[in-house]
Parts: C-alpha cells; structure tokens; sequence
C-alpha cells in the first residue's frame, strides 16, 4: 500500500454536526460511544437524574437530534418522558430503543440481560459441546449487535426526517438481532432439512459439520478442515508432503493433520499459510489482543484515562488533495 | 406513489458476493436505496452457488434459499469483466453512483480495476464501503480470512465455553452479521458529510477491530488482574443466579438471571423457597457467588420436571428475568414475539414460491423498510441499460447477444 496517495481520517466529520443525548443502561451504551467515535457530540444523563427532574431530558431533547435509550419498555413514559411526550417537545427528535425484545408484543415487558435474550434468539442454544449444555457467546454479544443496529437506524432516521422534518422510534431488539444470525439454519428448518445444533470445535454450514479448532505446539488455532479432494484438503496435502516427505492417505487424514499442526509453533504455522492461501489463524488470548501487531500498526488503540482502550470502530479515509 | 423510504434517491453498485457484503446492501435495498449488484455467471455469489439444502438444484443460480434471504430489495447485472464493454458498462454505474460495496480481500477491487482512486476518477464524490477481517491496511490486511478468523484474533474464541472446558464455536456467524450495521452507519454518515462537504470518502470496516470493541469490557478484566472474568460460561461475574438450567424434556433448559435483592427474593418465592432470601448462604451477592453450584442446584431442582416456556412465564410474572433456550425450529415456527415483530414475512419468489423471509431488524414506523425478492441471476440487465444507461433495446440486444452479460452456464 506503499504506493497510495496520502490521506487523512474523516471519521471524526461524518457525525459532527449531530446532537446525541444518551440516557442507555450500561448494556447498550455502545451505540451512543459508536456514534461518538464517527463525531457526533454525545451527552450522557444517568438514570438518577431522570428520575429526579424529569425536565432536565425535556430540556435536553429540545436542542437534540438523537436520543439513546434502553430502559424496559413504558418505564419511559411512566416518568412522562415516552417517545410521544418528547416528540411533542422536538417533533424532529430520532429516538433509538434498544431493549431485549422490543417496544410492543407479548414480551415487550418480559426482563432480559445478555443471557435471557440470548435464550430467546436461539444464539445460545447453538453453542457448546454437542452432548454437553449450551453455553452462550462472551460479553455481551447480541447486545453489541444491537447497538450497531441501532447506530445504523439512527442515521435511516436521520434520512427520512430530511424528507419529512419529523423524527421517529427506531425500535432494536436484541432477541431479534440474534435470531437473524440463524439464516442458513432457518433456511434449513423451512425446507425440512435436519438444523445442525452445537458442534463443540467445529462448525457445520450445510454440509456436515467441519473441524475448526486445532492445537499448535504453542497456540491453539482456527483452521476449517478440508473435506477430502477439495482444493483446500489438497492444500493441506501439499503442504504436509513438503514439510514431511509424507502425502496424507487418505486425502486430510484427520489425525495426520492433527499431529502435523501439533509440531507447528504459531510463528512458523501463520507464516507457512499465509504463504499458501491455507485460512488458518491463532486464537488470541487477552494479553495477545492487547499487543496485536495489526491493532498497533492501524492506531486502533488509544490512551485513556484508565490505560489502554479501544479507540475507532471503522476507519474513514479521505485524500489528502494534491 | 412515491417510495417514502429514507435511501430511495441513493444509488449503490454493489461487488458483494459474501454475507457481509450482502447483509449491508441488504439493508440499504430494503430501506429503498437502488442496489446494482454486479455478478457473473463466471464468478456468482457465495450464496448463490452453495447448495446448503437437499434440495436445491446445484445446476440453477436462482433457486438458492440463502441467496434469497440475503439479497432482497437488489438488482442483479451480469457484466463479464474480461469484455472491455462489460468494464465500461460497470464504469458508467460507478459516474450515476453514490456508493460503492464490496468485501473482497483487500487489494483483489484495486486489481480488478475498482480501488479508490480509480474509483474516484471516475466519480470524484464517490464513498467506497470495503468490508474485511483485518482493514485494508498493516501487516494482516491481506490475510485470508472468514468469520472465526476475525473472532480468533479478537479474544472471542478464547473466551467461548464453560470455564472448565474447551473453548467452542458458535454455530452462527457473528463478526460477518455485526460488521454491516457498523458498514451502514459508516456510509450514510459518509453520504451526510458529503452533502455537507462534497467530498467522498473510503469506509474501511474491519472485523477485528469491531469484535475487539465487543470483546473489551473482558479482555480489559483480564489484563487487570480478573481472569476468572474471562472465560465464565453462563454465569456472570456481577449477578447470581446467571446460568441455564434444564427443563423437562430432551436437551431442553431455561435461562435465568438475577441481577439485585428484590429478584432474588421474588425467584425464591416463586420457586416455593421463600426461605432462601434470609438464609445466610445466599443472602447477598458475595454469598451467593461463593455458594452458587448449591444455589444452580437448588433452582435446577424446581425446573427440571417443568415445561421452559411455563416456567419462563411464571418467573416473568413475578419479576424475574427468565427466557426458554430456543432451538431454531422454535424461532421460525413458536414464538410469539418474533412473529409479533415481523421477523419473517412472506413474499414470493417467482422460482422458490412463497416463503418467510428475514426483515432487517431494525423496527421504524410505515413505509420506511420494504423487501422485494431476490433478483434471477441477470434480471435486472436490460432495464438498468435502458433507465440509468440510456440505451434503448436494440443497443442492449447487440451487446447482449454479444456475451457482454454472460451467458447462462
């Protein structure tokens, strides 16, 4: 990329002239720190001061665009601060909601974290060893998804209310944000295809379930097994007979490439793919993301008040002009 | 009547041919954008040439399911790339466009002939949206990779499973269904500023670092001396009960979460335990971590000879946060919030017939979000030669019957 023109980070620029007042709960705080990181100018009121002055929001609403919220659904309106009475005061105001299982419907007041949600969406249920329980994703995954959804409705709000001068309720779901993660599993259920459940260490996209997780001699490693005479089992036969003057028979011997990757240190097994196209990554332990060469070599991190942190979501690029 | 969408007006030419392409111009289709899906019989989507089904037909590209869900609300336009006048027809697309998608390793659009700066010779305004694991620059960027590559180096495999076991993967996508929304935001935020500006500019969405941004919060723990909040299963480092817990029938289990005192007594009292709020084991938080698989078993002991769903709804009832562990046939056929939301709707495709398919989750008032189905492979050809291209039929038909849309295989 040595070649390339220089250029210089917008990102900053494609909010800023957005006004966002957040009042979420600690679940779905990523969406206002999203839109933060892109520009837009972010306050923060807690929970407290709501309910304490009520007027303070109305206030704030007032000279706002975008409210972020994530309070259970009608909890807002019983402080007379619902998505019509704020409306009233900012016909333009964009509200974004994001809750476990939306603003109306037989759940809508049903309480949920991460894992209830989880439960509900069907993410959960499709994790874990195949004869042991479900275990659910780490952190809070359908959360975050739902926080970038409610980024993404924000600004399709921001878009109608051009056409319209009136502002809207964008409604998130993380039950639903899950559930749409199931595409090719629904997909399969609707034909009458048997859906593939939990796996353990591999994954099952439709054609039988793929081993994914492979120990090296000083890592563990993400490596989709090749089914036999495939290109990428050949691959991996290539790849065994040089290294070993040995071609794997069968085609992808499970256990020969088992005992081969077990005497490939991490350094050596990531060069030697990638020098082959072979999709094989180590699986990064806490201290190995915090010191990730390619995070270091982006500017992904920064310095904040309690160490390091994370600092864009996406990069925004423009030219600089000759 | 006019389209009331938010994105109708905007012009998108889309190179996706993975799902987080695809998701994202799945969304700007559905919301009203105009999406230009570029394809060829040569080199078709991903979606669209796997068979994950019995019975799809491997010899057609327009009667695969997955396709169909990941590509309403898009045209499809068939340019073979090695016909310098299939070049110029993508090239003509870009000078009427807004936006650009794709998710291409990086490096490969550059190659092809479509990186930025060609891009922007051709339409100085123009926003480039590049999906990809790693970003399109350091020292991984070109690393070949697929969903759990990005999950593998953000911390998300290593803290997936029960504490004492294996770490596993999920049997979902995530990073390839996260990173849309995240693209999304990026190019109608880059549409805004060049409204304001006039200038474009590249949205580079990496993988990785959106997964990092998720995975933080526990990595950060990790660093500072909290690895047992790392790696913990079910349960939650702030709150007990947290866990799954089985429920009668086969391989069936409930969630259920407490997160303060008044929880805790009200799930007590509804499991016919009232006694267990006073009781010094599990009077508080700190006592209640310490003794939890007493307590997971105390509560395993009431739901296990119960249905999830009756148990989920009398936990509900009495305040407690509780929630049945759907299996996917539960989510498209049984719940009743999902239906309530509209998370499928029908509508038909002339080749697969009626069938659910998946909204965009993002819930907005009337006539803002519409799905038209899956376009045939081609379809869209003479109709975007004509509209936006201005060619009339006998224009297009010699430049058809030349090859230059390919040929069905």
């Amino acid at each position: 990329m040595t070649d390339q023109p220089a250029s210089h980070s917008v990102a900053q620029d494609l909010l800023s002239h957005l006004h966002v007042i957040d009042v979420s709960t600690p679940i779905a705080r990523d969406c206002a720190r999203f839109l933060a990181s892109l520009g837009a100018r972010v306050t923060r009121l807690e929970r407290e001061a709501l309910s304490a002055d009520p007027d303070s929001l109305r206030d704030q609403v007032a000279k706002a665009d975008i409210l972020v919220e994530s309070f259970m659904p009608g909890d807002m309106a019983a402080m007379g601060l619902g998505y019509e009475a704020l409306s009233q005061v900012n016909p333009g105001l964009i509200q974004v909601s994001i809750t476990p299982f939306g603003q109306s419907g037989p759940y809508a007041r049903y309480k949920g974290g991460e894992l209830v949600a989880a439960a509900l969406a069907g993410t959960l249920y499709q994790m874990g060893e195949k004869d042991g329980s479900p275990v659910r994703e780490p952190g809070d995954a359908n959360f975050f998804h739902a926080c970038g959804a409610g980024a993404a409705g924000a600004m399709l709000a921001e878009f109608a209310r051009r056409k319209t001068g009136r502002g809207q309720l964008v409604d998130i779901a993380a039950q639903e944000m899950g559930a749409g993660r199931a595409t090719v599993a629904l997909v399969k259920h609707m034909l009458g295809d048997t859906v593939p459940g939990r796996n353990g260490q591999a994954i099952d996209m439709g054609n039988g379930p793929s081993r994914v997780l492979w120990p090296l001699k000083d890592a563990l490693a993400f490596y989709m097994e090749g089914k036999p005479g495939t290109p990428p089992a050949e691959q991996m036969d290539d790849w065994i007979e040089e290294e070993t003057g040995k071609r794997p028979a069968p085609s992808h011997d499970m256990d020969t490439v088992a005992a081969f990757l077990a005497s490939m240190t991490e350094e050596e097994a990531i060069a030697k793919t990638r020098a082959r196209k072979i999709r094989l990554m180590s699986v990064s332990s806490p201290q190995d993301v915090a010191e990730d060469v390619q995070l270091a070599a982006r500017g992904f991190f920064t310095q904040g008040e309690s160490g390091k942190q994370p600092g864009y979501f996406i990069k925004a690029i423009a030219r600089d002009e000759a | 009547m006019s389209d009331t969408r938010p994105l109708a007006g905007i012009r998108i030419v889309d190179f996706s041919w993975a799902i987080v392409g695809n998701t994202t111009t799945k969304l700007l289709g559905d919301f009203g954008a105009e999406v230009w899906k570029i394809e060829s019989y040569s080199r078709p989507s991903m979606e669209r040439s796997r068979d994950i089904v019995k019975n799809d037909d491997p010899a057609s590209f327009d009667n695969k399911q997955w396709f169909a869900q990941i590509a309403t609300s898009k045209k499809s336009l068939t340019p073979e790339l090695k016909d310098s006048r299939g070049r110029k027809f993508i090239e003509d697309l870009i000078r009427e466009a807004d936006v650009v998608v794709e998710n291409f390793s990086p490096g490969t659009i550059t190659r092809m002939g479509f990186g930025y700066d060609r891009l922007r010779e051709l339409n100085p305004g123009i926003i480039l949206a590049s999906g990809s694991i790693f970003g399109q620059s350091g020292p991984m960027s070109s690393f070949p990779g697929v969903d759990a590559t990005g999950a593998a180096r953000s911390g998300r495999i290593a803290a997936s499973g029960h504490p004492d076991g294996r770490e596993v993967l999920p049997g979902l996508t995530y990073g390839d269904s996260v990173l849309p929304f995240f693209l999304v935001t990026g190019i109608l935020g880059a549409l805004d500023r060049r409204e304001r500006t006039g200038e474009g500019c590249w949205i580079d969405g990496a993988m990785q670092e959106v997964l990092v941004q998720q995975m933080w919060p526990l990595v950060s723990d990790a660093l500072s001396g909290k690895p047992e909040n790392f790696r913990t299963g079910n349960r939650h480092p702030d709150a007990a009960p947290h866990n799954i817990y089985p429920a009668r029938g086969e391989d069936r289990w409930i969630a259920i979460e407490v997160w303060n005192e008044p929880e805790f007594a009200a799930l007590c009292k509804a499991i016919g335990r009232p006694e267990l709020a006073g009781d010094a084991k599990f009077a508080t938080l700190a006592a209640r971590k310490r003794n939890e698989d007493a307590l997971d078993a105390i509560i395993a002991e009431w739901t296990l000879d119960k249905d999830a769903d009756a148990s989920m709804e009398l936990l509900q009832g009495a305040g407690v946060a509780a929630g049945t562990v759907r299996t996917v046939p539960e989510i498209v056929d049984h719940d009743p919030q999902l239906k309530h939301r509209g998370f499928l709707e029908e509508i038909t495709h002339p080749v697969i017939g009626t069938f659910g398919h998946q909204r965009t989750p993002i819930g907005m008032g009337e006539g803002m979000q519409r799905m038209v189905h899956a376009p045939l492979m081609g379809h869209d050809n003479r109709e975007v030669c004509k509209s936006v291209l201005g060619m009339d039929d006998a224009m297009f038909d010699a430049l058809a019957a030349d090859g230059v849309f390919g040929k069905q295989r």
